[in-house]
């Protein structure tokens, strides 16, 4: 079977030709996507459309679920210009590069007006989440992160965000293949790097260690990577429109619909830390704001 | 549960429990200058959001070219064309006047119209009598052929059916649609598209009082076998019909579930529960289509006309699965007849307490869809349409699939926002 790919993220890339040995293993099979470990890196292979530096995007939208077809654990060999699982092949000639884009901001351009509606839209999409499903919002892990690190930085301890502890408590945490606390902190996290150079605090980054310490392989790899700004296209453009003054909303709601609460979970750490850096720079009250329209209380 | 989303809760739920609840009843009919709220002379309806002369699509501007030569106002359609253009004749959405109409939804003063009574809710909607296919003015045809058809429906069509009206109400409240609807669904019909079953049901229902008339029989014939030939006799009071379930639910404080969808072939446009009477607009998609002789994509309008509603009140394209049929129609396969249905339920509130469909284990159709499942699953409304050639007279060329653009839902869902969550 081979299968034709059309985009290759430029860490992929980078991870295949780089590689010493150009074999790995197949780590977690989804019905659409696999996740590969090569060289201790992931390569993210998918039918779905969305790209990220990860990711390599296979033509084909539909097909026999990967599931049926691959094995866990299976061994995969880069040679030439295809990658081979078994009888599997994925064709890599005349492939396209998802150019990474830098995610560094030279301002915070949304509207203190445009976050608290975000918030609405966002808690009104969480409303349609079934009960049983872990709400980030309403965990305790998220509210002592939101104390420690979230009003704390707003009211201008800058170095708030250094602290790793409410980080811990939130990794791993949630259901799914990437659990909610993961989601949050990538989204979060990516934002804030981004927005660091311009508003003169200091980056931060969780360890590799720490992190797979603390959840899945496969969820932790992506948070690894989203912190140093590595995120699929939907963040990336997310993020990117904070820079601007329209088109936040928008770029959210598209990035809110992505897996079953991934995309909600990432936008609300993209909300909470924008929203973080508005009250630290303009001194406004907008973190408080944002946060009363998920808990209904406005 | 949370204020606000208790609120969204309990206004979905009441918005369509009236939409399902709505008892939909042809009670009348009448010139649309007497019938249709704020009619007036000089002036003409026409399907989905507002638009100018300058913006009109071609099928729209041959709609209102030959509405103004049937009105007598022009003698030439390039009169006609000064008189739109210039603001002597004026015209303004449908819904804007409780009144709905396929295609281009074209109506004018003296046409005549159905009247559609909601028993339970007390609304009254409207729609002209439907003209058949092919080379017709709500498809942008304005020939003499087209006027013809449409002075023989007014002088004979309507006084039989005026007068079966009145025949049924001398002996009852009127002919309830939603019965007819609820079997339609059962016997093969989706009731946008494919209108056969219940046009069958209706002539049986209205056949004794035809006859009890005293209109001449001629023309008793006449009108029988012009409907019966004609598929989509029964659209247009079935559009009315969704039209009421609609507005039952329409201006509730909070409520997220879309209340009118509507095209002009210019733009696709929706109005939201909560959010009253503002439209939210995109450009209007192109179908894919079932393509008649000689025609293809590159000579489609874009899509256009109000029935759209049927699929807002829980039948026509989202309850595809019940006509397996329609496919010869409208493109695609029985199996994408059977999913599109079933994406539907991803995106609406509730599965209709009346109108099921045997496939499906006799499910409820979806019905009340939802502007937060659309962001939040990124499914869009997918409706079955009939296509018009993008040029003024020509008419219908085809039928096919569309799905609504996205931005509508997106705009509507920050409307929403800045008018609750600030």
């Amino acid at each position: 079977m081979i299968l034709k790919a059309r985009y290759i993220g430029c860490l992929a890339k980078s991870f295949l030709t780089n590689s010493p040995r150009k074999f790995g293993k197949i780590r977690t099979i989804l019905p659409n996507t696999f996740y590969v470990e090569f060289d201790g890196n992931p390569i993210i292979v998918t039918r779905k459309k969305g790209r990220s530096p990860l990711n390599i995007n296979l033509s084909q939208d539909r097909g026999e679920s990967f599931q049926r077809i691959i094995q866990p654990d299976s061994e995969i060999r880069f040679s030439g210009e295809v990658l081979k699982i078994g009888n599997i092949v994925v064709d890599l000639k005349g492939v396209k590069t998802y150019e990474c884009v830098e995610l560094n901001l030279d301002s915070l351009r949304v509207s203190d007006d445009e976050l608290v509606k975000a918030s609405f839209i966002l808690s009104r999409l969480y409303d349609l989440v079934e009960e049983k499903v872990l709400i980030i919002y309403k965990s305790d892990q998220f509210r002592d992160c939101l104390t420690d690190v979230g009003e704390a930085f707003a009211k201008g301890v800058d170095n708030a965000i250094q602290n790793p502890e409410p980080y811990r408590k939130l990794m791993g945490l949630g259901q799914g293949f990437t659990p909610a606390g993961d989601d949050f902190l990538s989204g979060f996290l990516a934002t804030l790097n981004a927005l660091s150079k311009v508003y003169g605090f200091k980056k931060f980054f969780l360890r590799r260690d720490e992190i797979l310490s603390s959840t899945s392989w496969a969820s932790g790899m992506l948070l690894y990577y989203s912190q140093y700004g590595y995120v699929g296209e939907g963040v990336s453009k997310t993020i990117q429109s904070l820079g601007d003054r329209v088109g936040f909303l928008d770029a959210l709601m598209d990035l809110a619909r992505v897996g079953h609460t991934s995309g909600l979970d990432l936008s609300l750490g993209i909300l909470v830390a924008s929203s973080m850096i508005l009250d630290l720079i303009k001194g406004r009250d907008v973190l408080s704001r944002v946060m009363r329209r998920f808990l209904n209380n406005f | 549960m949370s204020a606000i989303k208790e609120e969204v809760e309990k206004a979905n739920k009441e918005a369509v429990e009236r939409m399902m609840e709505s008892e939909p009843i042809w009670v009348d009919m009448g010139l649309a200058k007497d019938k249709i709220p704020g009619m007036k002379d000089y002036m003409l309806i026409h399907a989905g959001p507002p638009v100018t002369w300058e913006r009109a699509a071609g099928p729209m501007k041959g709609a209102l070219i030959g509405a103004v030569l049937y009105e007598g106002w022009a003698s030439t359609p390039e009169e006609a064309e000064k008189m739109l253009a210039s603001g002597e004749v004026r015209f303004e959405p449908t819904h804007h006047h409780n009144a709905v109409g396929p295609m281009a939804g074209v109506i004018s003063p003296s046409m005549p119209v159905y009247e559609v009574y909601d028993k339970k809710w007390g609304n009254r909607a409207y729609s002209n009598m439907n003209e058949g296919i092919g080379k017709v003015l709500r498809y942008g045809a304005y020939s003499k052929e087209v006027l013809d058809r449409l002075k023989w429906m007014s002088e004979v069509l309507y006084p039989v059916l005026k007068a079966t009206i009145d025949e049924i109400r001398s002996e009852k409240e009127g002919l309830p649609f939603k019965p007819l609807i609820a079997q339609a669904l059962q016997m093969g019909d989706d009731c946008h598209n494919r209108y056969y079953a219940t046009t069958y049901l209706f002539l049986k229902e209205i056949t004794p009082y035809m006859l009890r008339t005293n209109i001449d029989k001629k023309d008793l014939i006449e009108a029988y076998k012009f409907m019966a030939a004609n598929p989509f006799t029964t659209l247009n009071l079935g559009m009315a019909s969704a039209k009421v379930m609609t507005l039952a639910a329409h201006n509730i404080e909070y409520c997220t579930i879309v209340t009118v969808m509507a095209r002009n072939a210019t733009d696709t446009g929706i109005w939201v529960s909560g959010l009253g009477d503002r439209w939210f607009t995109a450009p209007a998609p192109i179908p894919k289509g079932v393509w008649f002789p000689g025609y293809s994509e590159k000579d489609a309008s874009g899509d256009l006309g109000d029935s759209s509603i049927t699929e807002t009140a829980g039948f026509g394209g989202f309850a595809m699965a019940a006509a397996p049929a329609i496919v010869s129609w409208v493109g695609g396969s029985v199996q994408l007849a059977i999913e599109t249905t079933q994406k539907m339920y991803e995106i609406t509130y509730a599965k209709h307490k009346y109108f099921q469909i045997p496939y499906l284990n006799f499910q409820g159709t979806p019905t009340g869809i939802d502007i937060r499942k659309i962001l939040k699953t990124g499914i869009v409304p997918t409706i079955n349409t009939g296509i018009a050639h993008k040029e003024p007279g020509v008419g219908q060329i085809g039928a096919g699939i569309v799905s609504f653009p996205m931005k509508l839902f997106k705009d509507a869902f920050k409307a929403f926002a800045e008018k609750y969550g600030l």
